[in-house]
């Protein structure tokens, strides 16, 4: 069965090449285009790992991985913080937090496959 | 009439001076000849009125005796030979009785030679009577009247004699005391005459030397600057001209220092109105470091008044020891501060405001070299460094803006390249390839300008540790390697000795040699060599990356470590960077505590060269090459 992967992020060019790049790779990709929505998602679609930019409406992607890190249903989902931040104490930040990994945009879809897989497999 | 010919020249009084001595001197033998000429008149009247008197009397008495001898020869029978002795001897009686009768002078001559007058003819007669003799016996005749006749006839003229005789010792007595008189009175007057001359050359040679000792105290208070100082002289010679134009020269000198004094005021103005209006503030210091100037931007900024600041402690009006110790190291030795010691500005903390100053310090010395002082020049940089902040931001926010994009860029060239959404022709997957090879460099560029305006703005952490240098740099160029190769160029390491470790952030310092190496590649062509050397001069180690490139024109050798500065070249294009990685190395190195600079000649490739400080911890060593 192939893996989900929940993609939060709001911008549609980089949700159409994520998503291409992905679902490639045989990943079930879901999109949330917002925080919140995110959060409705990470309930229903029941990701096995979500991308989550920072940069998102209605509710940042630090307030959301500190509400998917604080739930106890939802802590154990890895995390990949993709984002256009790339300053130390934003990765710092989002470790602290509880981001598995930190991907610096911009990415070619073979970083971001590595990434993914070796989060997702773990 | 000439104005430097005097109305009564010096020359005319020296001249009237020595023609009043001439006078004297003429006086005085004028007096000595008309002595000499009365003793020689003393003497020739001796000679006139009573020698001729005594020759005659002496020579009538001799006749007389003469005539008596005659007379005796006569008596005893030589007769015919006394007649004639007497005969001839009475013409020579006659002729000095005339003589004498000629020159009566004394008195009682004329009554004497009366006398001899009258007894004469009477002794002539008894000698014819005595050859008469007819009464008597002839030798009676004679010795009872012939001989007192002769006798009283002689004792007339001895009388004659020795009236002469007294009166010559008389004159003589004269002439002498006259003599005297001369001798005595010539001295006198030679006396008087060499008393005047003395006093009359003691008074010249003081009326001259005078005025010149005025003149010598002139001199000297002009010298001391006292330039109001007149010579008192009135008098209308060579010396009173002298004063006269010595007094102009000293009023000239007045005007032209009042002038001198003014254009100095003037410039003195000129230079307090520019130091006024100055916005930067200016502290002008004395060599033991008290104030002696501050600029109304420096009371601003130091909220102190400049009369209230001077003479305190530099310490008082600016609490900052890093500058107290710049300006007194400048005074020391007479230098302004090194670039880089004053590269951290001065900050300024007022309330809750801050200013930043950038640092200027430079020694104030006369023409002569001699320190008077400190001038701190403090330009404020507080708008500058908020510009440069708001670049930074800037920076920051572009790169983070242009990160989205290039995201779906490099995402959808990787897809198309990958042929997920299908299979590409030849043509296309070069083109793609060419365009992701140039989204590849964007991005390049954009993470490079992040770290420029992290590492400017203080957020790029370094993290120190003991290191080898000679490791990194082999570490670094290892990463190259392979484009060295696709390029045919040849590395060579140059390492002198064994340098010490350094204290570096082994990641950064990493960076800058592969950044520095990967820009000599890309301006060395095929076949040329790259150098990268290693060496420890004293604390520091020096890392050089030497190539065989084009070089660096002069103008830009300090140019190239600023952002975005790329070094123009005719019929070069292409092989071009973003011109920011010597600027990002560059503030790297220097963050270490280190300098980067380039030695480089046109057509003979450039050296890099930059230095890191040799580590504290030498023991780490030996672990760490472990």
């Amino acid at each position: 069965m192939s893996k989900k992967v929940l993609v939060v992020e709001d911008i549609k060019n980089i949700i159409m090449v994520i998503r291409m790049a992905l679902e490639a790779r045989g990943y079930q990709v879901m999109v949330a285009q917002d925080g919140v929505t995110a959060m409705q998602e990470v309930f229903s679609f029941k990701p096995d790992l979500i991308l989550l930019d920072l940069v998102i409406p209605k509710l940042d992607g630090f307030m959301v991985l500190e509400g998917l890190k604080k739930d106890e249903k939802t802590k154990d989902i890895p995390v990949v913080v993709v984002s256009a931040k790339a300053a130390e104490e934003d990765i710092k930040r989002a470790k602290e937090l509880g981001a598995d990994e930190y991907l610096v945009k911009p990415f070619t879809p073979e970083e971001l496959a590595e990434v993914v897989g070796r989060v997702a497999g773990q | 009439m000439n104005e430097l010919t005097p109305k009564k020249s010096l020359r005319t009084k020296v001249l009237i001076g020595y023609m009043v001595l001439i006078v004297a001197t003429a006086g005085l033998g004028i007096w000595s000849v008309v002595n000499f000429v009365t003793l020689g008149g003393a003497i020739g009247h001796i000679l006139q009125r009573n020698y001729r008197s005594i020759e005659a009397a002496q020579m009538m008495l001799d006749s007389l005796e003469r005539q008596d001898s005659a007379e005796l020869m006569y008596l005893f029978g030589q007769e015919k030979q006394g007649e004639d002795l007497f005969n001839s001897t009475e013409a020579t009686f006659l002729e000095n009785y005339a003589q004498a009768k000629d020159n009566i002078t004394e008195v009682g001559e004329q009554e004497i030679i009366e006398s001899i007058g009258k007894l004469y003819p009477e002794y002539l007669l008894l000698f014819d009577r005595l050859r008469a003799a007819d009464r008597e016996t002839p030798s009676e005749f004679y010795l009872n009247t012939v001989k007192p006749h002769l006798d009283e006839t002689k004792k007339e003229c001895r009388n004659l004699l020795r009236i002469n005789q007294n009166a010559m010792l008389r004159a003589e007595k004269q002439a002498r005391r006259r003599s005297d008189y001369a001798i005595y009175s010539s001295i006198s007057v030679l006396a008087l005459v060499i008393i005047f001359g003395l006093l009359f050359g003691f008074k010249i040679s003081r009326f001259i030397i005078r005025p010149l000792h005025r003149f010598i105290l002139a001199t000297r208070e002009i010298g001391d600057g006292r330039l109001d100082y007149a010579v008192q002289e009135e008098s209308q010679d060579e010396i009173g001209l002298l004063a006269q134009e010595f007094n102009k020269m000293a009023s000239r000198l007045r005007e032209y220092q009042a002038m001198n004094l003014e254009r100095l005021i003037a410039e003195q103005k000129k230079t307090s109105v520019i130091v006024d209006t100055i916005d930067d503030c200016i502290i002008v210091a004395s060599p033991d470091n008290r104030i002696t100037l501050l600029n109304p931007a420096a009371e601003n900024a130091f909220g102190i008044r400049e009369d209230l600041a001077k003479g305190k402690h530099f310490l008082e009006v600016v609490n900052d020891e890093r500058l107290l110790s710049l300006v007194k190291k400048t005074a020391e030795i007479g230098q302004g501060p090194a670039a880089e010691e004053v590269e951290k500005p001065l900050v300024v903390r007022r309330g809750d405001t801050e200013q930043a100053f950038r640092i200027r310090i430079n020694p104030l010395k006369t023409e002569t070299g001699k320190m008077i002082g400190t001038v701190t020049v403090l330009q404020d940089i507080t708008h500058l460094r908020e510009v440069d902040r708001l670049k930074s931001d800037f920076v920051s926010a572009v790169s983070h803006e242009f990160r989205t994009p290039l995201t779906s860029m490099l995402m959808a060239m990787g897809l198309l390249l990958e042929k997920t959404p299908g299979e590409i022709n030849e043509k296309q997957k070069e083109l793609l390839e060419a365009t992701k090879e140039d989204v590849e460099r964007l991005t390049h560029l954009v993470n490079n300008l992040l770290d420029l305006s992290r590492i400017e703005s203080g957020k790029l952490g370094i993290d120190i540790a003991p290191i080898d240098p000679v490791q990194i740099a082999k570490v670094s160029v290892d990463l190259l390697r392979k484009q060295i190769d696709e390029k045919g160029v040849e590395l060579v390491f140059d390492i002198q000795g064994l340098p010490s470790l350094v204290d570096a952030d082994a990641d950064k310092i990493g960076w800058v040699v592969s950044n520095i190496v990967g820009n000599a590649l890309r301006y060395t062509e095929s076949g040329g060599k790259i150098t990268l050397g290693v060496t420890q001069k004293g604390e520091r180690v020096h890392i050089s990356v030497q190539d065989t490139g084009p070089g660096i024109p002069k103008e830009y050798q300090d140019k190239i470590f600023e952002k975005f500065f790329q070094v123009k070249r005719k019929g070069v294009v292409g092989a071009r960077g973003a011109g920011i990685g010597l600027a990002i190395s560059k503030e790297i190195v220097r963050a270490h505590g280190g300098s980067i600079w380039v030695e480089s000649e046109e057509g003979k490739g450039s050296k890099f060269i930059f230095t890191l400080p040799v580590s504290k911890q030498r023991i780490g060593k030996d672990t760490v090459n472990e």
